[in-house]
């Protein structure tokens, strides 16, 4: 393992976490007494077959849904021991998301869906910040245009321009550019790895395409709810092979 | 108008072969007042019921209303002029028990068996002892009607009756029909040159009664109906979009069905039944409510003591039909529309995630406003002209013309949906952040859905609004006319507006004997084929109050008495009559008579009435004594408060009578034009609650619709609170919406209404007061209706909800 990190660089962790559906015959072990740690100002991905746990996991992380047993940490706080009232905070003031489609309010136009989680704690957005997100994104003459207005990749580069206006210590995005072709979904892919790079973000991603998971700084592999194996520095080739041999 | 009939009349029947009893009766009002300590302290009567003083005869057989065959509770016949019997509800009212009866009838130990009965054709009120208490044929008493029962002679002589009874009971010998006797009786009179009676069999007197009750109650059935029909109507336009929305919402499943080779029409039929099922499962529901309400009703005004003739709840098979076929119908016809709109859905649609509804085409705006057009010319042509012919007369052309306007207005009410929304949203959007932002996107979204629901709201309130600004216009000229017409200081009149006897109008005129008091008597008389409502005034009238004569009118009226014309009346009179200066009437005591035209009076606002005869032509062609309402004016210089009590004084004798300053008289004028608002009020609630009933519902529709929406706001932040800021601002919006819409509306229709009752004197009065209160309701309408729709919103599985598709 190269987690030689001391607690302070972990942005969120996962312990001992299990997570539990249906019972007697029907059980189902979506997260199977897992271990995990995500690095503060890194990118990481996580990969794995389909119905591996990797969207549970991404739930559970982001106070989304409660694990059945174990603890997740975000930073110093145990977020699996918190009141809804608390994690709807937590969401709102330390966590961005984007979610495979459908991120926008069909209401708001680009400018207000990126600002609405500071909208909604009453915060003005810091204007230096929003033009830099917003020039990044080249969203500047889109800013006005309702979500309906809008293509898939923009939509998307918008809901990645709300995870980070609201500067969150972690973002999770579960499977971000899986309805958009290679083009649209390099671009989001780059602007992640730049807010990594240039804004000190930190970025867990899921997603099935080990070209997107190239772009990241450690690939996490889940099976059966289990941590399966790791890659650092992938490139789409390293992704492939360790697909390879963790499916025989 | 039925005349007494002479005494003699009795023997004449008497002869006639086939009668075996006959009995003169008299049936007046009387009201009994309850003694303490010899002292008289309370004139009993049950709301508005009549007080009525009857005769009890010796024949048992003709006795029928006590106790339904004759025979008392308690005591027996009252049989001088010093007894008298009541029924048992009164008796209990004056504090008198069987045990008192029983001795004073028995022993002739009255004590405190006594009440105080007043009469109303100018006998002074006595003292009587209770001798008998029955029952009102067979309940205990009638509707709240008191009854006190006397000895024939001597309801006569405290009746005012003298040598006269109002009918006359006839019993026939075994085995004559009805039908023979009546005839012969009417042979007998013809031969005796008896006319002016009228000759009925007991059959049909029941038949002409049961009628009359029917009539009365037929405008409370109607009034009911009414309001029974505008509940539906709002039920409607809610069944048509909550329908609506479901199709939107079903669109792509729609598209499917049609994808896979489901033609137009069955689309459509899938629709529609499903309407028909759910109409007639919400009827059968509401059947069962509706029943329960009315048993539940009925055990309430048992609790309070009000008194209906006791008869079981009614259940009648017509009333089930109706109620299950009306509700299904209502239902199934709301639903065609959005059924067709089902039915146009192309196969395409399931493929597209599109969920916002079609936009609304012109065709929708051109009917709305011809609709709207077409219906405002019905309202003016029924508020303004005298329609004829028109089934249901004015008043329904009136009610179809609302109909279409409020129909035709909420198809046009759309096109102000948006800027409605924009603009009442932004109150929460400026001062409720983005929770009030959204709610204000989320009003105006979709501009037919808001406005469809607001539309139920918007007709419950377009009415309130006209029965709020109805009243503030007849309070205003009640308020004007006091002060510009009433000269009199003080109004002598009953409690309950009943009328008063004449013998407390004198001991006001005793008490204050340089005061002008001026009597009104109620009476109707034939004008030219047409009944017509006459008062009978004092010709010292100008003194009390001012009708705007026209010059040497008064003079004349005072001097020789006859008739004073409201000047429209006069101007529909022949020119002949005119020049004559006779008018040609018929009275139903004396029959055709000329009355001399006093005068032209122009102002009738403060007595309502066209007609006022001299009250000695009055009493020359009227039985009736008893006193409408009386107005009193001190001499000049006399100091309003002392004699205020010494009129006070004067009417200790007569309870229930009051005598009120002008302060006052217009506190219970008012207190009658509210109490009637209230019940409109009241009524009119039935579809406001029903229109937010609906905004609730499309709200929960809509959170259903945009569940993942929710989901994804939980998801970035949004606390449980803010949502429910969200879906209450929405509401509210939607509600204050339709309460706006309706006050305009409403405004234009009283406006429209009170201009087509100027000639009866009723002048427009804005209150803004009543308008604030509307559009608060409308707020804290919005505010109910959110409440469990923001519940639910709040409580959604975030995790769920952002799966959810
Ligand atoms: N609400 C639920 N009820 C029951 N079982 C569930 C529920 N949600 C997830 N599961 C099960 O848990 C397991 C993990 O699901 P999860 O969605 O985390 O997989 P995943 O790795 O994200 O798969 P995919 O790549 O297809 O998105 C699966 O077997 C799934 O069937
Ligand atoms: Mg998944």
């Amino acid at each position: 393992m190269t987690t030689a990190s001391t607690r302070t660089e972990v942005a969120a962790r996962a312990a001992h976490a299990s997570k539990i559906y249906g019972a007697g015959e029907n059980e189902v072990h979506a997260l199977d007494n897992l271990d995990v740690e995500f690095e503060r100002n890194k990118f990481t991905a996580i990969m794995g077959p389909s119905g591996s746990g990797k969207s549970t996991l991404l739930h559970c992380l982001a106070g989304l849904d409660r694990l059945t047993s174990g603890e997740i940490f975000l930073g110093d706080v145990e977020i699996s021991a918190s009141s809804e009232k608390k994690l709807t905070l937590i969401r709102r003031d330390r966590l961005g998301f984007v979610f495979q489609a459908y991120n926008l309010i069909p209401t708001l136009n680009a400018a207000e869906n990126m600002t609405l989680p500071l909208d909604l704690a009453g915060k003005k957005p810091d204007p230096e910040h929003f033009d830099r997100i917003v020039d990044t994104l080249r969203l500047r003459d889109r800013l006005s245009h309702k979500p309906s207005e809008l293509s898939g990749g923009q939509q998307q580069r918008v809901a990645v321009g709300r995870a980070l206006m609201s500067k969150p210590e972690i973002i999770f995005a579960d499977e971000p550019t899986g309805n958009l072709d290679s083009k649209a979904s390099a671009e989001i892919l780059k602007y992640m790895r730049t807010a990594v790079d240039e804004l000190g973000q930190t970025i867990v991603m899921v997603t099935h395409d080990p070209t997107a998971a190239s772009y990241s700084d450690r690939v996490v592999f889940l099976a059966d709810g289990r941590i399966v194996g790791e890659l650092v520095n992938p490139t789409t080739d390293s992704v492939i092979d360790e697909m390879k041999t963790l499916g025989e | 108008m039925r005349e007494p009939v002479d005494e003699d009349v009795v023997s004449t029947i008497e002869r006639v072969d086939g009668v075996a009893i006959v009995e003169g009766a008299v049936g007046q009002l009387a009201q009994v007042v309850k003694l303490e300590d010899g002292k008289p302290t309370d004139a009993i009567q049950h709301g508005q019921a009549p007080t009525l003083g009857v005769t009890w005869g010796p024949n048992r057989e003709l006795n029928q209303a006590i106790g339904g065959d004759g025979r008392p509770e308690v005591g027996r016949r009252p049989t001088n002029a010093r007894e008298v019997a009541l029924d048992e509800v009164t008796a209990k009212d004056a504090g008198i028990t069987f045990a008192a009866v029983r001795r004073c009838a028995n022993a002739s130990e009255c004590g405190r068996a006594r009440v105080q009965v007043v009469f109303f054709g100018g006998h002074p009120s006595e003292i009587f002892r209770v001798v008998a208490i029955f029952q009102f044929g067979t309940v205990g008493n009638l509707a709240g009607a008191t009854l006190a029962a006397f000895d024939p002679e001597t309801a006569q002589v405290m009746m005012s009756r003298d040598g006269v009874f109002d009918e006359i009971h006839v019993e026939a010998t075994p085995g004559v029909p009805q039908v023979k006797l009546r005839n012969r009786i009417r042979g007998a009179l013809r031969d005796e040159g008896v006319t002016g009676v009228e000759v009925l069999t007991g059959e049909q007197l029941a038949k002409d009664q049961s009628d009359e009750i029917r009539d009365n109650l037929k405008f409370f059935n109607i009034f009911l109906l009414v309001f029974a029909f505008i509940a539906l109507f709002v039920g409607a336009f809610i069944i048509y979009n909550t329908f609506s929305i479901i199709v939107a919402q079903r669109t792509n499943e729609l598209g499917l069905l049609r994808g896979l080779g489901a033609s137009g029409r069955q689309v459509m039929g899938s629709v529609a039944l499903e309407a028909l099922v759910v109409g007639l499962l919400s009827s059968l529901v509401g059947l069962v409510a509706g029943v329960g309400v009315a048993l539940g009703l009925q055990e309430l005004m048992k609790v309070f003591d009000v008194q209906l003739p006791s008869g079981d709840t009614v259940i009648l098979a017509r009333t089930v039909i109706v109620s299950i076929v009306v509700g299904t119908l209502v239902t199934v016809v709301s639903a065609i529309s959005p059924a067709r709109r089902a039915a146009r859905v192309a196969p395409i649609a399931a493929m597209t995630t599109d969920m916002t509804g079609p936009s609304s085409g012109y065709r929708r705006y051109l009917v709305g406003g011809v609709l709207t057009t077409f219906g405002a010319v019905m309202l003016a042509v029924g508020l303004f002209t005298d329609v004829e012919g028109f089934p249901g007369g004015s008043a329904a052309l009136v009610g179809i013309a609302s109909l279409l306007v409020f129909v035709g207005v909420a198809m046009l009410s759309p096109l102000a949906a948006q800027p409605a929304a924009r603009v009442l949203g932004w109150f929460p959007a400026r001062f409720r952040g983005v929770a009030g932002r959204l709610a204000r996107e989320n009003a105006s979204r979709n501009p037919r859905r808001t406005a469809t629901t607001a539309a139920a709201l918007m007709i419950g309130i377009a009415l309130m609004t006209l029965v709020a600004i109805l009243g503030a216009s007849i309070r205003s000229t009640l308020a004007n006319v006091l002060e510009s017409d009433f000269k009199a200081e003080f109004v002598l009149r009953t409690k309950n507006f009943a009328p008063l006897s004449p013998e407390a109008t004198e001991a006001v005129r005793d008490a204050v004997p340089n005061a002008k008091v001026t009597d009104f008597r109620f009476g109707n008389l034939e004008l030219a084929n047409e009944t017509k409502a006459v008062l009978g005034v004092d010709p010292n009238i100008g003194s009390t109050i001012d009708v705007h004569p026209r010059l040497g009118a008064l003079e004349a009226f005072r001097q020789s008495g006859g008739m004073l014309v409201f000047k429209d009346a006069y101007e529909e009179f022949p020119a002949r009559q005119r020049e004559a200066g006779v008018l040609k009437v018929r009275f139903g005591a004396t029959g055709r008579q000329d009355i001399p035209i006093a005068g032209v009076f122009t102002k009738k606002d403060a007595i309502g009435n066209e007609f006022l005869l001299a009250m000695s032509d009055y009493e020359e062609n009227f039985t009736d004594r008893s006193v409408t309402f009386a107005a009193v004016k001190l001499p000049a210089g006399t100091s309003v408060g002392p004699a205020a009590k010494v009129i006070d004084r004067a009417l200790a004798a007569f309870p229930g009578v009051l005598s009120e300053d002008q302060e006052e008289f217009k506190k219970g004028q008012e207190a009658q034009v509210a109490q009637f608002l209230n019940l409109m009020y009241v009524m009119l609630a039935l579809a406001v609650i029903i229109a937010i009933l609906g905004i609730a519902n499309t709200l929960a529709l809509s959170i259903y619709e945009r569940t993942r929406e929710l989901g994804l706001l939980r998801a970035v932040g949004m606390a449980r609170k803010q949502v429910k800021t969200m879906i209450r601002y929405e509401s509210i919006i939607i509600a204050v919406f339709g309460a706006g819409l309706g006050i305009l509306l409403g405004l234009v229709l009283v406006r429209a209404l009170v201009g087509a009752l100027e000639s009866e004197g009723i002048h427009f009065a804005l209150s803004i007061g009543s308008l604030v209160v509307l559009v608060l309701l409308g707020l804290l309408g919005g505010w109910l209706a959110s409440i469990f729709p923001a519940r639910r919103a709040a409580r959604l599985d975030v995790l769920q909800a952002v799966q959810s598709q």
